[in-house]
């Protein structure tokens, strides 16, 4: 069976700024697939140019989703064939109610009824926003504004979910909840491409993870191997080995790894 | 009495033509962050084509088809070959873009109509309400009346349609509207024209309502629409009406009152200096755009 979404060695400049340096990538239906990186790896990047964010990028490399090429196409495009985006930070419409948003997620849609009863559904899945859909989104928690941006991007009834670091600033008890629900979504047929610096929470409900480091991803496996491998539990899960002590060693065991 | 009725006549009436022409540019602020100085060529486009509906048909009823059609395609076609290549850039560049539009366009309407004021009289400009020693010309219930139903327009089309839903986003943050697929390109295109061919009724009704159209009316205007925007709280349509109407009663009463102490556009940018010193977030404080 062929991988849902499929990318084949992109590179990304913003504009001299080489972000992505040749990135190759496999996202099976139905799977959770989780991208985990420190700050600046490029970890946005790769959602962002995979959604036709940054004009005119990737500047090589090929992007499928479900056998089609869609780099090089318009956004809208892209999210009316069935990918959805939750951007990094929460980023809601804080001056629109909770309503609004979700209406917004429905944009590519035509389907009147269909989206009416898709509001109401996101609205019974998420009952803190129902109590609250006629309010501003700004009004909102941390929490609560991280699940309208998500049931925003179930407005488009997607089979690709993104999220880039869903955990980012939210309370551990919050965070546990948001990842419990980005399951369940999957659970229910939609396939999953997480972006996370929270690795441990990620590859606890991820089938397979890819590591990012400077634009090139440098290790890939599933949850259960990347768990295990010593590299990944010193520099990200932050299991101390006994001779991390050494300044050099961490730069050494990260050389390997290219 | 006959005199303050009267003036919150004639107040209100400059007011709705304030507000006409100022939505346009505050939805393109709001949405865009650009300062759409050719907007006031847009408005003058649209007196002009009002009058030549009129002179060719004998009939006020052409002139604002005439002008709402051709101001709407002027407004599209600004945005998508002059403003859609600029907007990323930094403001001061779409702002000289505008400038440079805006004396384009007036000298291109001075070679066309000359630097005249050309007459724009028509047969009901005469007629009006007479009560007693309170009068309202017709031209007067004209110009509130269809403001007061194109504003009602604005309100739903901005708050009640997916278009609007789309460019209120838009306005608050481009980037996450596109990533969630507004296309908000064609959605700056629709408030391009949308916005234009408001500029291009007020036209016609500000020729009518003085009885002539004049090339050079926009010049006066293009600085005047700044003052609404700046009063309205920039790009806050519901701050830029209120703003607009503000002026056009303070403007009436300050001279009514105590005559042209100085020249009529001087206190319009006297009322903006001193509300810029005591609110500088306009009249409607900081709240929410388009
Ligand atoms: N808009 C931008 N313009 C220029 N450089 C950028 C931009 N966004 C990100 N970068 C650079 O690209 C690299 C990857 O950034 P990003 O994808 O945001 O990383 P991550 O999401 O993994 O933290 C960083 O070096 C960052 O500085
Ligand atoms: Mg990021």
């Amino acid at each position: 069976m062929n991988p849902l979404l499929e990318i084949r060695n992109i590179e990304t400049y913003y504009d001299l700024i080489y972000a992505i340096r040749g990135a190759s990538l496999a996202v099976d239906e139905g799977s959770i697939t989780a991208i985990l990186g420190t700050n600046g790896a490029g970890k946005s990047t790769i959602l962002k140019t995979l959604m036709g964010l940054i004009e005119d990028q990737p500047d090589k490399g090929e992007i499928l989703f479900d056998g089609r090429r869609i780099d090089g196409r318009d956004t809208e495009a892209i999210v009316r064939g069935g990918i959805a985006y939750v951007p990094e930070g929460r980023e809601v419409f804080e001056e629109l109610s909770v309503r609004e948003n979700l209406l917004l997620g429905a944009f590519t849609r035509k389907d009147r009824d269909g989206i009416r009863r898709d509001v109401q559904r996101v609205l019974d899945y998420f009952p803190v926003l129902a109590e609250r859909s006629h309010q501003w989104a700004g009004t909102l928690s941390g929490g609560e504004q991280q699940m309208l941006a998500i049931g925003r991007a179930l407005m488009n009834r997607p089979r690709l979910l993104c999220l880039d670091e869903p955990s980012l600033g939210l309370a551990p008890l919050l965070v546990q909840e948001i990842f419990h629900i980005i399951r369940q979504i999957n659970a229910e047929g939609v396939t999953i491409l997480l972006v996370e610096q929270n690795a441990r929470m990620a590859l606890a409900i991820a089938h397979r993870g890819l590591i990012l480091e400077n634009g090139r991803f440098v290790l890939a496996g599933s949850a259960a191997d990347l768990l295990q491998d010593p590299n990944v539990q010193e520099f990200y899960l932050g299991v101390r080995s006994t001779a991390s002590a050494k300044g050099y060693q961490r730069w050494k065991r990260k050389r390997r790894w290219r | 009495m006959g005199t303050f009725l009267e003036n919150l006549v004639t107040g209100a009436a400059l007011g709705s033509i304030y507000a006409l022409i100022s939505i346009g540019m505050t939805m393109v602020y709001g949405l865009l962050k650009i300062l759409h100085v050719a907007h006031a060529g847009v408005y003058v486009f649209g007196a002009l084509l009002g009058l030549l509906a009129f002179r060719l048909t004998g009939s006020i009823l052409f002139a604002f088809p005439a002008a709402v059609l051709g101001c709407a395609l002027m407004g599209y076609l600004l945005y998508r070959f002059m403003y859609r290549r600029v907007q990323d850039e930094k403001p001061l560049i779409p702002l000289i873009v505008g400038i440079g539009m805006f004396t384009a366009m007036g000298d291109a309407y001075r070679l066309a109509a000359g630097p005249y004021s050309i007459s724009f009289e028509h047969g009901l400009a005469q007629t009006g309400i007479v009560l007693g020693t309170f009068h309202i010309s017709f031209n007067q219930v004209l110009v509130i009346g269809s403001a007061a139903a194109l504003l009602v327009l604005v309100w739903l089309m901005v708050n009640k349609t997916k278009t609007g839903l789309a460019w209120r986003a838009s306005a608050q943050d481009r980037e996450v509207a596109m990533g969630i697929g507004v296309n908000s390109n064609y959605m700056f295109g629709l408030n391009f024209m949308f916005g234009s061919a408001l500029a291009g009724i007020a036209g016609v009704l500000v020729g009518l309502y003085y009885g002539a159209v004049n090339a050079n009316m926009g010049e006066v205007w293009a600085y005047k629409v700044f003052v609404v925007m700046v009063l309205g709280g920039l790009g806050n349509v519901t701050g830029t009406v209120i703003a607009a109407y503000l002026l056009g009663l303070a403007e009436t009463f300050i001279i009514s009152s105590w005559g042209y102490f100085l020249p009529r556009d001087a206190i319009a940018f006297i009322c903006m200096i001193l509300v810029l010193i005591l609110m500088p977030n306009g009249v409607m404080g900081k709240r929410k755009q388009v």
